[in-house]
């Protein structure tokens, strides 16, 4: 039999480009990562979630959220499965009582040896921690990583107000998020790169939210020109990542295969329908699920074979009105079609491409066969590995010693 | 003050200041001997070791993690010894142990030989599972059919599991300029090492490589270090040149490096002008013209003794602290009797 495909060695030689993102299977550091909805952790709670294998202990004091590595010194257990705090400013471990400052990570005392030498002169990571917008956001990567940069420089990029069919950003006043995050499994990587990759139209096509907006989705958006793609962040300022400019015309809308006599249904379109890209991996859906509203997607790492999958929804709601209609609609119509309905084949799609490409022994990175519609996955893969604070080591066994 | 010896299994002693009443691994510790330990409390034992001679006490209130029959036998916790004079303490490990992993020789075995230029050969070496080393650091090796043994800087990165690159300057006259020629696959060839503290500097800042011809040999390890280590990423300036155009070598392997790190300053260039070349010209040394850089820099210098010296020269008249100043000089095999071996200057 024989077939186009490039030969593996040629296919590998390429691949060298962005080696450093073949390398990135848990992820990149030194990045702000959402953790856990505001909602989600109560005054005076603690929870643990695991970001680019590092487990982190959440812990919200008057109102505060304190990150810390939650992996005790002593023999490693992990704290925030049976919280323990006798204090507002420390955190005990249930094991052994390790007791760590919040603030500083400090081991300030150990409830049954207050006189051991180990005292004061051991500490664990803290994640310096804040909120925007109802999501808590953690800032994980190299311990004294300085100076931290600001938030925006990890979210999509924000448009000045003029920009051609700008829809909500995340940072824009009165701004109001829903949504949900669970774990996929498949690698981060799998799941950004479906994210926005222009080519997979054809397993959307069924999806209530395009049948029931009458909407004539393409079959294949193919990039024409240099000018179908922008990258952003290239110079070293705000947010690295890359933009497919749908409504640019340097797409190739294809409409309709002759082959399979195959055309889209409906006759609609959704103005302004855009998405990017961006470092660590948050995608962008501006005018979507439909004009004037913004879906925020982030794959947040959380080993080498899994990924927290957010799919928010953002809204401008001045008033009470423009809050109770937005709520209303997303928890009849965007959360069951959009966040359920289309998303849910995102993540069958990641799901299904993971043995292909699993850490595990998969020959996915290098026997791929890229195609004319994966230029903006290429671009990425390279943009990541020029352009990032880190890469992200396995951590299957990490110790949370810091010198 | 008093006197600490430290022995090591490699017959090596290090010596220390220490204050009566002071604490052995303190003391080491405080003169940068990086003695094992961990709890410093006298639980873990990682810091034991043998009081040979003089006079000692333990620190009071710990109940140290030594068995009865080791204490008879003068097993001691540095953590928790206090020196009442001079002391003489040995060391259940090598000398090496305190600046980098421990060296080793194994068997290894030729997987792949090719030139790389005009004058320049890749020797491929599959190590013992086991193998690790520090970027920048040498291996030395017996030269298949011969009884030379010859030393080399690993130029692969530390991560490339399985293979162990070699850059080698081939001299038609030497015992492995010769033996590059006949090489084959599978070859057994006797291995020993990693040597050598040529090391990446830890210090914050922007960094400054300088290499003559295979002196890019361990550097290519480094820039892999210095890309993938924790922090803020920094200026990095590489000049490297070969004497003519057709021995440069591995260009593309740092036009990948120029690509992966935005913030690398790649400068290439050859030392005796040839007609052809539209590059930079000169030894790397006079590649590095912004004296401000150097000034800034933590500097690696690897190649010729020559250039190693004008470095340090020119370092030394621009005042910059010889501190800062880490070097590697190779001997080409042709001018050298016996073993030759990179002499490294801390
Ligand atoms: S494991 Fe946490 S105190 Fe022992
Ligand atoms: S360092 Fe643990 S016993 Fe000395
Ligand atoms: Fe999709």
């Amino acid at each position: 039999m024989s077939t186009n495909a490039t030969s593996p060695a040629s296919g590998k030689m390429a691949r060298r480009q962005y080696e450093p993102y073949l390398n990135a299977s848990w992820g990149v550091k030194n990045y702000w990562f959402p953790a856990l909805f505001s909602h989600e952790l109560a005054e005076d709670e603690v929870k643990g979630v695991t970001i680019a294998g590092v487990p982190i202990l959440l812990r919200r004091v008057d109102g505060r959220v304190h990150a810390l590595r939650d992996q005790c010194l002593h023999r490693g257990v992990t704290m925030s499965v049976r919280p323990k705090c006798f204090s507002k400013d420390t955190l005990t471990c249930w094991y052994h009582g390790f007791t760590y400052d919040l603030e500083t990570g400090k081991l300030k005392t150990i409830v049954g040896a207050p006189d051991d030498p180990m005292i004061g002169n051991a500490r664990i990571q803290v994640f310096p921690a804040q909120e925007k917008a109802g999501i808590i956001f953690v800032f994980v990567g190299d311990d004294g990583y300085e100076p931290v940069p600001n938030l925006a420089d990890d979210l999509p990029v924000l448009l000045p107000d003029d920009y051609e069919f700008r829809s909500p950003h995340l940072l824009d006043d009165n701004i109001v998020v829903m949504g949900l995050h669970r774990t996929g499994n498949s690698n981060w990587r799998l799941a950004v790169e479906n994210g926005f990759d222009p080519g997979h139209q054809i397993m959307h096509r069924d999806a209530q939210v395009i049948l029931s907006q009458n909407l004539a989705f393409p079959l294949g958006l193919n990039p024409t020109s240099p000018e179908a793609i922008t990258t952003y962040g290239e110079d070293g300022e705000g947010p690295v990542g890359i933009m497919n400019e749908w409504h640019s015309g340097h797409y190739d809308l294809v409409m309709h295969n002759d082959e399979l006599d195959l055309h889209p249904f409906g006759t609609g379109s959704v103005l302004g329908l855009r998405t990017s890209m961006f470092l660590p991996g948050v995608l962008m859906v501006e005018n979507w699920p439909k004009r004037g509203l913004t879906q925020l997607e982030w794959y947040v790492p959380v080993d080498g074979n899994r990924h927290e999958y957010w799919e928010v929804i953002l809204a401008v709601c001045p008033t009470e009105a423009d809050l109770k209609k937005f709520k209303y609609e997303y928890d009849n119509l965007w959360l069951p079609i959009a966040l359920h309905d289309f998303n849910d084949d995102d993540l069958f799609a990641r799901e299904q491409m993971e043995r292909f490409y699993s850490v595990d022994g998969g020959v996915g990175w290098d026997d791929e066969q890229l195609c004319g519609m994966d230029a903006v996955i290429t671009g990425w893969r390279k943009l990541v590995s020029r352009h990032n604070r880190g890469i992200q080591t396995p951590q299957n066994h990490p110790s949370p010693r810091l010198d | 003050m008093a006197r600490l010896d430290l022995r090591f299994t490699d017959g090596a002693t290090m010596t220390a200041p220490i204050a009566v009443g002071d604490v052995v691994l303190d003391a080491a510790l405080a003169a940068g001997i990086n003695l094992a330990h961990q709890c410093r409390s006298g639980s873990c034992a990682t810091c034991v070791g043998k009081v040979v001679s003089g006079e000692t006490e333990t620190v009071a209130g710990r109940a140290p993690a030594l068995l009865s029959s080791e204490i008879a036998a003068g097993m001691r916790l540095c953590c928790s010894l206090i020196a009442c004079g001079d002391v003489t303490v040995e060391l259940p490990y090598a000398s090496t142990f305190t600046l980098a992993d421990q060296a080793s020789s194994t068997a290894g075995e030729v997987l792949e030989c090719l030139p790389l230029s005009a004058s320049v050969w890749k020797l491929v070496l599959k190590p013992d599972p086991s193998f690790d080393f520090q970027p920048g650091q040498y291996l030395r090796l017996q030269v298949p059919g011969t009884d030379a043994w010859r030393s080399y800087s690993i130029a692969s990165s530390r991560d490339a599991t399985g293979r162990i690159e070699l850059v080698i300057k081939k001299h038609p006259g030497g015992a492995m300029g010769e033996y590059l020629t006949r090489a084959r696959p599978g070859d057994a060839i006797d291995v020993e090492g990693p040597f050598g503290a040529f090391l990446l500097s830890q210090a914050k800042g922007p960094t400054v490589f300088i290499a003559g011809g295979t002196g890019l040999g361990p550097i290519l390890p480094m820039l892999d270090q210095l890309r993938l280590r924790g922090g803020r990423a920094h200026p990095v300036t590489l000049a490297f040149s070969c004497s003519q155009a057709e021995d440069l070598f591995l260009l593309d392997e740092l036009e990948l490096r120029e690509y992966w790190m935005p913030l690398l300053d790649l400068r290439v260039g050859v030392s005796r002008s040839t007609a052809e070349w539209e590059g930079l010209r000169g030894n790397p040394l006079a590649l590095v013209d912004d004296e401000s850089l150097l000034a800034a820099a933590a500097i690696h210098v690897c190649g010729s003794p020559g250039l190693v010296e004008a470095t340090r020269q020119r370092c030394a008249r621009l005042a910059i602290d010889p501190a800062k100043i880490r070097s590697e000089q190779f001997i080409p095999e042709v001018t050298l009797a016996g073993h030759p071996t990179p002499e490294t200057m801390p």
